[in-house]
């Protein structure tokens, strides 16, 4: 079971200024507002100074394949995604990615002090930081593998895949060592910034 | 060779991989500049067949044929005019020996270059004839589908359209449009207008490409995805172009580009694809990122509406259809009709605009007598000069297809009875060129009353119904307006069809000026009766917009109703409108000094009712309708705050407070940004917000709710996992007898959701909260007034 640990630099993660301008809220914008330019690169050196972008994956076998339902060593997957994106895998590569707690501690601080822009600039971004740096490792994950075909990425959460899958990543690919945990009951990854996914493979 | 049919089901098992740039890598392996890439298909066969062949190789599911300037016309500029039959067989013989069998073989076509008239000297004629000889070689030549791409013009793309369609119903087409980065083709469509205009015509796949790179393409893809519910195709520039040692680069490498696949499938993309500068290597890594992934599953909002190239009227709003080309009683006008003076009825065309119509109305009276090809020009240009949709208010049924045909959108057919045979005529026209349908309620004969109204309405919709047509989607009804000094009993009978109508979800429209035919001052009539039919449903009137007492009365009753929003200005701060740009740029400072000034004349709670909360309610319906951004009512919120920190220090209870709302973020969930934007807002308009952060047991909300007796709590959940603890909140408040609404908001929750979990009130946003919290005051306002003043516990 090949694994890998990522660990990256905040400042090398780059994303595409329209995709910002999007996710907060600038509809058919094609610049940042002139008004709130100056908030905007202080909410991006915040949450690039405080974010640590660390990331796991680590590869499972798939053991038996039937229809919709794939069992891995203890874990049975199923459903309608498993079917669309996974059918056929014969290995799936499970990711956890995140971009630390410190971001969180910013998020909130700026909520706690009464500047709610500044805590929404940086939970916008931190969004888009944390989804860029997993389409980085996806992007290596790919290359490695280059004789085989990989599925499109998946996460819990995602159509019928069960929440409750968080538990089971966190717990079998140690998410302790990059400082991300699961909430009892509601399977929210702690911090917020981060990101659990599969990838499944077949032979090219 | 797979047919149309076997096409579309694969595109519903995966998502295909169209091949990449022609023009720019034959220059990069060596094509001069001065000839066209398609003459390589007979100069020089090979370099094509090795473009191609690594495309299949890269793993492309469809290769296109090397024709994509290999129009007649084109041709003919460049100098290959005798040699354009040869050049698209060889290209797709070409394509076919490269592939191998591997790959689908589209033959491409780009635009002719000629803008439509008025803009250029482009028409319908010109367009078919060209479309026609080169999509009659693509089909002799057994290509798997046809591919119009990089068209920047409405009504040239539909002439494409139209040429496939006449030559054969089996064979595959795509329809692309390019958009600049502001999302509008060179003639001022953007994509909302084109998945409503080709939507109802017969095209397999509708995309974008080219102008763009994948990253600017993306939200102008987006919202093609919004509004259509067929298949979606893409090819994005391999980024912006950049000049690097006068030669033209495009930037963006395989790694960058392949990164964006997964946006663009996750909107639905079911074929991706590289236009300019894109090459093998790009292709190769689409096909690694993509691998054999079925098609993404995507919700579509279904519009009601009719376009021009540049204008999309929703019927979602009163349409004001102005009725002014018509020559019945208008000599002059019909005299310039006779005359063929087009440049009069455009004037009237605009000055009917200019008066607030949204849709002409084109009637051109004794059709015989009119010249046909005079009257088929207007309506193809007319709507490029007016920017405004039609409807087509005519008889004969050869004329009326001619118009279609030719008609630059999504336009209103003006009409039909319900008579079956009629019908039937329309829907074929329907069917085949687009438009939304006028139908009378009527058959043969006037009806008598409501109950022969409604009983053809509903036969028409039956009928429709049964030929695969939905009458809500492309039906607007009319019930037949009758003069009053003919039967003033059907006054009531029209209106009574029109309530029965709105009740059942249709649409409809009426000939106003029908009601008054032999009263004098008929304007008033008209004022009065479309004020009648408004309050009973209508949604469009053909109707006189020059008319200004006509148009200030429909404005007035829609206002009444809340169909349309009171005007701008009248609510804004007593003082002036500085108070609001003072808020919406953020200046704190300059507030305070602003609310300083006013609390030494005015009493505290006059500059919160008559400066304040006007300006943070009209911030409120800017966001609503979209005039500001979130960020700017977040900003205006933490603006506005200390100028109300103020005020309560002037109170003499020391406290400004509309009531108490308690917010929180359920058990388990950590995300709570939204909630504290609601909680901004909210604070910001005046009420106590009592905020209990994120993560909270529902034990600790019941608890605060007993202690505090606020107006309302507001629950925010975000995902599936924690949205159930809003019924755990909802069951102990039960327990408890406290009797407080429950605002629920998150990103999984929706309307029923929210009342299946027991919470009262769904809020989308943070100003919907505002608007359910001054709602639940004002019922708390009346209860306390009916109660006598007593106190009432909430």
């Amino acid at each position: 079971m090949s694994e890998h640990i990522f660990t990256g630099s905040a400042n090398d993660i780059k994303i595409p200024l329209k995709v910002v301008i999007a996710r907060l809220g600038f509809k058919g914008m094609e610049k940042i507002p002139n008004e709130f330019e100056v908030l905007f690169e202080r909410a991006e050196r915040i949450l690039r100074e405080s974010a640590k972008p660390c990331a796991i994956s680590k590869d499972f076998p798939v053991e038996e394949s039937t229809g919709n339902i794939l069992k891995l060593r203890d874990l049975t997957l199923t459903g309608n995604f498993v079917r669309k994106f996974l059918r056929d895998s014969t290995l799936i590569t499970f990711i956890l990615a995140t971009i630390g707690h410190e971001v969180d501690e910013e998020i909130e601080k700026a909520h706690r002090t009464g500047d709610e822009l500044l805590s929404y600039f940086i939970d916008g971004i931190a969004s888009e930081l944390v989804e860029y740096w997993v389409r980085y490792v996806d992007g290596i994950l790919r290359r490695e593998k280059k004789n085989m075909v990989g599925s499109m990425r998946i996460s819990p959460g995602y159509g019928d895949i069960d929440m409750r899958l968080n538990q089971w990543i966190v717990k079998n690919l140690d998410g302790s060592r990059i400082g991300v945990d699961v909430i009892e009951d509601s399977w929210i990854l702690v911090p917020r910034k981060s990101i659990s996914a599969m990838i499944g493979w077949k032979r090219s | 060779m797979k047919n149309r049919w076997e096409i579309r089901k694969l595109l519903e098992e995966r998502v295909l991989l169209l091949d990449g740039a022609y023009g720019t890598e034959f220059i990069r392996m060596g094509l001069e500049d001065d000839k066209p890439s398609e003459s390589l298909n007979l100069e020089n066969p090979d370099m094509v067949y090795k473009l191609q062949r690594s495309y299949v190789e890269a793993g492309s599911d469809i290769l296109l044929t090397n024709t994509f300037s290999a129009i007649p016309h084109k041709l003919d500029e460049l100098g290959y005019g005798d040699k354009f039959e040869d050049i698209v067989r060889m290209a797709v013989k070409i394509a076919k020996r490269a592939s191998n069998g591997k790959a689908l073989i589209f033959g491409d076509c780009g635009p002719t270059g000629v803008l439509p008239r008025p803009m250029g000297k482009g028409d319908f004629d010109f367009y078919y004839d060209n479309y026609r000889r080169i999509v009659e070689v693509f089909l002799d030549e057994g290509v798997d589908g046809i591919i119009f791409e990089t068209f920047s013009d409405i009504l040239e793309l539909k002439t494409a359209v139209m040429v496939v369609r006449d030559l054969s119903k089996d064979i595959f087409l795509i329809a692309h449009l390019t958009f600049d980065e502001n999302g509008r083709t060179l003639t001022g469509s953007d994509p909302m207008n084109f998945a409503i205009t080709f939507g109802n015509l017969d095209v397999d796949v509708l995309g974008i490409n080219c102008s763009l790179g994948p990253e600017d393409m993306l939200p102008v893809f987006q919202e093609l995805s919004k509004y259509h519910d067929g298949f979606l195709s893409v090819e994005p520039n391999a980024g912006n172009p950049i000049i690097v040692d006068g030669k033209i680069i495009y930037p963006e490498s395989p790694e960058d580009f392949a990164k964006h696949v997964d946006s663009f499938w996750e909107y639905g993309a079911n074929i991706i694809g590289g236009c300019c500068g894109s090459g093998p290597d790009h292709i190769k890594l689409m096909r690694k990122v993509l691998g054999y992934r079925p098609p993404n599953e995507r919700k579509v909002k279904r519009i009601f509406s009719i376009t021009s190239p540049s204008k999309v009227v929703k019927f979602d709003k009163f349409v004001v259809i102005g009725e002014r080309i018509n020559p019945s009683g208008r000599k002059k006008l019909w005299n310039k009709i006779l005359e063929k003076d087009a440049d009069f009825l455009k004037k009237e065309a605009l000055e009917q605009i200019t008066s607030g119509a949204d849709v002409i109305d084109v009637n051109f009276g004794v059709e015989s007598s009119v010249d046909w090809d005079f009257a088929v020009d207007l309506i193809s240009e007319l709507p490029y000069s007016c920017d405004s949709p039609l409807s087509l208010d005519v008889q004969e049924l050869e004329l009326l297809e001619r118009m279609m045909r030719v008609y630059p959108g999504n336009p209103l057919i003006n009409s039909s009875t319900s008579d079956e045979r009629e019908l039937e005529r329309k829907l074929e026209l329907l069917k085949k060129y687009g438009g939304m349908l006028v139908v009378l309620a009527m058959k043969k004969n006037i009806p008598k009353d409501a109950k022969e109204r409604i009983e053809a309405v509903m036969d028409a919709i039956k009928f429709a119904k049964d030929n695969n047509v939905d009458p809500k989607e492309r039906f607007i009804f009319d019930p037949v307006v009758i003069p009053v000094g003919v039967s003033r009993e059907a006054v009531f009978e029209i209106l009574k069809t029109i309530e029965w109508l709105a009740r059942e979800g249709y649409r409809t429209t009426l000939g106003l000026s029908n009601i008054s035919f032999g009263l004098p001052n008929r304007s008033y009539y008209h004022s009065a009766f479309l004020v009648l039919a408004i309050e009973r449903g209508l949604s469009s009137a053909i109707m006189n917009p020059l008319d200004n007492n006509l148009m200030e009365n429909m404005r007035a009753v829609l206002r009444l109703i809340g169909k349309l929003d009171l005007p701008k200005g009248r609510r804004k701060p007593n003082e002036d409108s500085k108070i609001l740009d003072v808020i919406l740029s953020g200046k704190k400072d300059e507030l305070l000094k602003i609310v300083d000034e006013l609390l030494k004349n005015h009493d505290p709670l006059e500059v919160v009712e008559n400066h304040l909360k006007p300006a943070m309610e009209m911030i409120g319906d800017m966001y609503d309708r979209g005039d500001i951004f979130l960020p700017q009512l977040i900003l205006s919120s933490q603006t506005v705050k200390p100028a109300f920190e103020l005020v309560e220090t002037k109170m003499k209870g020391g406290k400004l407070n509309l009531g108490k709302f308690v917010v929180a973020t359920v058990k388990g969930d950590i995300h709570d940004i939204g909630k504290n934007i609601v909680s901004a807002v909210v604070k910001s308009s005046g009420f106590e917000v009592i905020d209990l952060g994120k993560d909270v047991p529902s034990e600790k909300i019941v608890e605060v709710i007993e202690k505090e007796k606020p107006i309302a709590l507001g629950l925010s959940a975000m995902t599936t996992t924690t949205a159930p603890k809003i019924r755990e909140v909802s069951t102990l408040m039960k327990e408890k007898r406290l009797n407080v609404p429950i605002i629920v908001g998150g990103a999984t929750l929706n309307d029923k959701l929210a009342k299946d979990l027991g919470a009262d009130y769904y809020a989308k946003n943070a100003t919907d909260v505002v608007r359910i919290l001054k709602n639940i005051l004002k019922g708390l306002n009346e209860l306390h007034q009916n109660n006598g003043g007593r106190n009432c516990t909430v």
